[in-house]
């Protein structure tokens, strides 16, 4: 096999084992969640920035409180320790400041020389031990302080309790807080408390005391970097909101969410502006366009924003602001999805109809974008002029001026010295290059194999294997071959519960033709390295033997050679008294493959009309052997591959859908010929026992051909028998009526508690 | 003898309004806001309209996928109790998604840590009587086993306290109850509004529309519940971007789309954005789309007539969705009263 054969045969095998998403109303793993591709790496803007997460995980944004407290207790363990000047280990620093205040109050202790010892694990701990050996009395105090404050500020663990928040507590330690406040040396300390007795105050929902303890505390304070500056201004923000003054409290959420970390997501959902003069009062209190930049960055980061009027706001005021390229990263996801493959994407239209993808003014959106990419990439005053001019290509290409993309590719190349951007680059020329693929023919076949085989970003990028593929498809299907086109997404496993004609003769043709591709080669090739041909050639004999057409599917069914013929054995003809359709059946009786069946029955239709004597009886084999091939009988397998014990129900014409299927799963619900085949057999028999078991039978078809019909609503959860109309029970009626004195009669009578409710 | 023969007649005609009024149902209202402070304005509409019910919300559940259990969210606020009427009935939303994460073990302890919170909020009310607790959920099939199931426990708990339980019940599981099932409650208020598919620009009305109640409601259907009403007096704009559905704004207004600035007016209740605009705190950009909808009174007496028909009734109560400000001028005590006198009419 040569390397290229075995490249294709991975991608198909990967192709052939990959379960298709399908969306379905069938029973089964439904994934409604969008389907496209994305090219674009938002890695390129992970340039450091601490908005990163935030605005490239902003799609599924959900507030975690979880994720929120872990990235304030890190934040607040690094600066303790740089308080200490990085002497400890965070985790140790985190025993005490997180762990049980008994830990607290056992260094207190030792610290105070009542008990000198720590106990073992804490005198393991070195932040504990410098604690005690430096008697670091006023830390120690804030951070028993810090334990009595918890229980009023934190959530509960029991989120259907209140919130126990005892306001005469709190303030009584708010009275205890400022006291020790007056009194401290430590200007971080001093903040530390500060926040304390501010939130406190907030949580009591006290706002005047709030607001009066940050105007009395805060200039007490001498200047020290801290995390907890933020925290503060955040609870202040809180507190003005709650107090009315919405500009205010807008201004320094805003404060807070381009500063902290940790509070940002809160800042960002407390962020609110009600109208224009709001937003004028907001910007007005503004001390630099740095912050005016972040005021539009917030807005620009609602959910369903359309950024670009804000882009190009911030653009204005601060073009290197770090937040323009997390926006346009943003902005070119959602385009991606607008408009990246849309030609050829084979979810397109559950894209539209689940999520309205493309947005209706998505082509505006893209022109807006472009016009404001291309600017900025060409003044040049953005962090990095040649991301925006990438970006440019790319959103020319989305916009399929592939022409014009590759002009743009062509001349940033020059400028590329970042690998990134290079290999961003080198992603969207191969992109463009498969977009370009038109009428494949067994050269570009060659080439594609190429690509599979040798481009690295084939390998780095998972989103080219589905890209391709349905490219590929698409153009397959233009140009008539609806089997390859099927096979660049599906196994021939997934056409069989309901075969589609031009897709099985355009893969028999395929695999007929001696002069076939290498590609088409392996595209009719099993797994196992078989050819398919056979396959197919039983696939389309029992497709056309469930359309009727008995001579064309035997013709077929005799295409495969008799040794491949015989693998699976059924036998139709046999009777048995009640339906049956997983029993055990001897393999001495399994004596008939498909062909055979057929052939069989072709005999027997000879037979029923040249041997009028005994037409009865082979008649009636034949009725037999039509409910016995049918959904209801036991060798359904032999018309049918799939069969599920679930589609005892109407579905339009017989179809059901199905998850893993494509084109859903036919049940051989029809027992038309069957039924011709046993009223035959009462046109001609004169022997009633026979008589009498053919009317059984139609009236057995009639009885399941009613509760599969569109009409019946079958009962939930109950073992009640269906109410047949009386059109369906004729045939009941008629055994009672007719053939009461018969043996057959007699055994139904005893055997069938359901007839008599029937034949009434 | 004449005067005895005018004197029957009187009697007659007497007997004849008391029967018939005996079937127009009790008033009543849904409170769904977090702040519970009635102004006088709502009390006197609560007094003048003879309601004497009110169901307020309580709070809402929904599934916490960090704590991975059912929380209570947005949970009331009585700032003011002496405002309501004697009897108030919790309400409480469920979403869909709760029960079909829930597993069934644990549906038990969410009954009584959902109980616990209605009793720690009734202690703000006292003097009020709450001898009901309602339930309202959008089921399906696949969330039905295990909303069921925690109905049953939360009936069987509220009966030994002698309270009732009752749930919301769409039009569609009205229409077809047995596909979607019949909750075990004690009785069931048959939501009449949000019928139409409101993310859809092309629709009328999602709030109410004649056409497509009628489609649901037919003469003399039986449920196994009894059911009391729910009709709605709010508005509201429908914002879309894109095509797409993005944002209710509850009890807008054609005031505050008035200004020719901001807004073109496409048609009667339809309006698009000329100019980027806060409203109502939401930045809107241009080329959005709003639809305003709000119920008439014509369309409310309609439906009303539907629903008398459809589903005959000595006693019920008529509630209607939701008690604000708004509503005490949009529809006067005098417009509530014909709407429960069309169901007391003789047919």
């Amino acid at each position: 096999m040569s390397p290229i054969i075995k490249i294709i045969s991975v991608l198909l095998i990967s192709i052939i084992v990959s379960i298709p998403n399908q969306i379905s109303k069938g029973c089964g793993p439904v994934d409604y969640s969008f389907k496209g591709y994305h090219f674009f790496d938002t890695d390129l803007v992970r340039t450091g920035s601490p908005f990163t997460d935030f605005f490239l995980r902003f799609d599924d944004f959900y507030h975690s409180y979880e994720l929120a407290d872990s990235v304030r207790n890190t934040s607040n363990l690094q600066e303790w320790n740089t308080i200490f000047c990085d002497q400890f280990y965070e985790k140790e620093i985190k025993e005490i400041v997180y762990g049980p205040v008994e830990n607290i109050q056992a260094i207190k202790r030792a610290a105070e020389k009542k008990k000198n010892k720590l106990g073992l694990r804490l005198n393991r701990n070195s932040f504990a031990r410098h604690l005690v050996d430096y008697q670091c009395m006023e830390t120690i105090q804030y951070l028993l302080f810090a334990k009595s404050c918890e229980p009023h500020v934190s959530r509960n663990r029991n989120a259907w309790d209140a919130p126990k928040r005892d306001p005469v507590a709190m303030k009584a330690l708010i009275y205890e807080g400022e006291r020790v406040f007056l009194k401290l040396k430590s200007n971080n300390l001093k903040l530390r408390y500060a926040y304390q007795l501010i939130r406190l105050a907030h949580y009591a929902t006290d706002y005047t005391m709030a607001l009066d303890l940050y105007d009395r505390l805060l200039p007490r304070i001498d200047p020290v970097e801290s995390i907890v500056h933020d925290w503060i201004l955040a609870h202040k923000a809180g507190v003005l909101s709650r107090s009315g003054q919405n500009v205010e409290a807008a201004y320094l959420f805003s404060l807070v969410f381009d500063r902290s970390p940790s509070k940002r997501e809160a800042a960002f959902q407390s962020f609110s502006i009600q109208n224009e003069k709001e937003w004028k009062a907001c910007m007005l209190l503004c001390q630099s366009n740095h912050e005016r930049a972040t005021l539009h960055a917030m807005r620009a980061s609602e959910h369903h924003s359309k950024p670009v009027g804000d882009m190009r706001a911030i653009y204005a005021l601060d073009p290197e602001n770090e937040n323009l390229e997390l926006l346009l990263a943003k902005e070119i996801k959602k385009l991606e999805k607008d408009f990246l493959g849309i030609e050829f994407n084979r979810y397109q239209k559950d894209n539209a109809k689940y999520h309205k993808i493309p947005r209706k003014e998505a082509t505006a959106n893209l022109i807006d974008l472009t016009q404001f990419v291309i600017q900025a990439g060409k003044e040049k005053k953005v962090r990095r002029p040649e991301l925006w001019r990438l970006a440019e290509g790319y959103l020319l290409y989305l916009s399929n001026d592939l022409y014009d993309a590759d002009k743009v590719f062509k001349e940033v190349e020059k400028t590329l010295t970042n690998e990134k951007l290079q290999e961003q680059l080198a992603v969207f020329r191969l992109v463009l290059k498969v977009t370009n693929y038109q009428e494949i023919d067994e050269t570009k076949e060659q080439e594609i194999a190429q690509i599979i085989k040798k481009n690295d970003l084939y390998e780095k990028y998972p989103e080219f294997e589905k890209f391709i593929n349905d490219k590929l498809a698409y153009e397959y299907l233009r140009a008539g071959h609806a089997g390859k086109a099927f096979r660049m997404h599906y196994s021939l496993e997934a056409i069989k519960p309901n075969p589609q004609a031009n897709i099985i003769n355009d893969l028999i043709e395929i695999a007929l033709n001696p002069d076939k591709s290498k590609f088409d080669k392996i595209l009719t090739t099993n797994k196992d390295g078989t050819e398919m041909v056979d396959d197919l050639l039983d696939i389309k004999g029992v497709m056309l033997w469930n359309r009727g057409e008995a001579a064309a599917a035997l013709e077929a069914f005799k295409q495969i050679p008799v040794a491949q013929r015989g693998e699976n054995r059924f036998n139709p003809f046999i009777e048995r008294a009640k339906i049956c359709i997983h029993c055990e059946q001897p393999d001495s009786l399994m004596i008939y493959n498909r062909p055979g069946i057929l052939e069989r029955i072709f005999e027997l239709e000879f037979q029923a009309n040249s041997d009028y004597a005994n037409s009865a009886s082979y008649f009636y084999q034949l009725g037999l052997a039509y409910f016995n091939l049918s959904y209801y009988g036991p060798s359904w397998n032999a018309m049918d591959y799939f069969r599920s014990g679930n589609n005892w129900r109407y579905a339009k014409s017989d179809i059901f859908e199905h998850w893993y299927f494509p084109f859903g799963n036919k049940e051989n619900h029809d027992l038309s010929k069957a039924k011709a085949y046993f009223e035959k057999v009462l046109e001609v028999s004169k022997d009633r026992e026979r008589s009498a078991r053919a009317t059984f039978w139609l009236a057995r078809c009639d009885w399941l051909t009613y509760v599969t019909s569109s009409g019946y609503r079958a009962p939930r959860n109950s073992n009640y028998l269906p109410v047949l109309p009386p059109e369906y029970r004729v045939y009941y009626q008629q055994l009672e009526a007719d053939y009461a004195e018969t043996d057959f009669y007699k055994w139904v009578i005893r055997e069938c508690k359901y007839f008599q409710a029937y034949a009434r | 003898m004449r005067l005895g023969f005018y004197f029957i007649l009187l009697l007659s005609f007497l007997g004849c309004r008391k029967s018939s009024d005996s079937t127009a149902p009790e008033l009543a209202f849904y409170h769904w806001k977090n702040e519970v402070n009635l102004s006088s304005a709502e009390t006197d509409y609560l007094k003048n309209s003879g309601a004497e019910k009110l169901y307020l919300r309580f709070f809402d559940v929904d599934w916490d996928p960090e704590r991975r259990e059912p929380i209570p969210i947005s949970i009331i606020n009585i700032s003011a109790s002496d405002n309501l009427p004697a009897t108030v009935i919790p309400a409480i939303f469920i979403t869909n998604r709760t029960f079909l994460k829930i597993k069934s073990n644990d549906i038990v302890n969410f009954t009584n840590n959902l109980l616990l919170k209605i009793k720690k909020i009734q202690n703000g009310l006292p003097n009020i009587q709450i001898p009901e607790i309602q339930i309202d959920c959008d089921w399906s099939e696949k969330s039905r086993e295990n909303y069921f199931h925690f109905l049953e426990i939360l009936k069987n708990k509220l009966q030994k306290e002698n309270r009732e339980l009752s749930v919301t019940i769409r039009l569609h599981q009205l229409k077809y109850p047995d596909k979607t099932g019949v909750p075990p409650a004690d009785r069931g208020v048959l939501m009449c509004y949000n019928v139409g598919d409101l993310q859809n620009w092309d629709t009328e009305n999602s709030i109410l529309d004649e056409q497509i109640t009628s489609t649901y409601l037919k003469n003399n259907m039986t449920y196994p519940l009894s059911l009391d009403l729910a009709l709605p007096v709010f508005r509201w704009g429908v914002l879309f971007r894109d095509g797409k559905m993005i944002k209710l704004l509850n009890q807008l207004d054609t005031s505050e789309l008035s200004d020719p600035f901001f807004f073109t007016k496409k048609s009667e209740h339809r309006y698009t954005l000329k100019q980027s605009t806060y409203l109502r705190g939401h930045y809107l950009y241009p080329g959005d789309q709003i639809r305003l909808e709000s119920v008439t009174s014509a369309t409310l007496k309609t439906v009303s007539r539907q629903l008398k028909y459809a589903l005959p009734a000595d006693r019920r109560q008529l509630i209607f969705y939701h008690l604000d400000s708004l509503t005490v001028v949009n529809f006067p005590v005098s417009e509530i009263k014909e709407i429960q006198r069309i169901f007391g009419e003789a047919p």
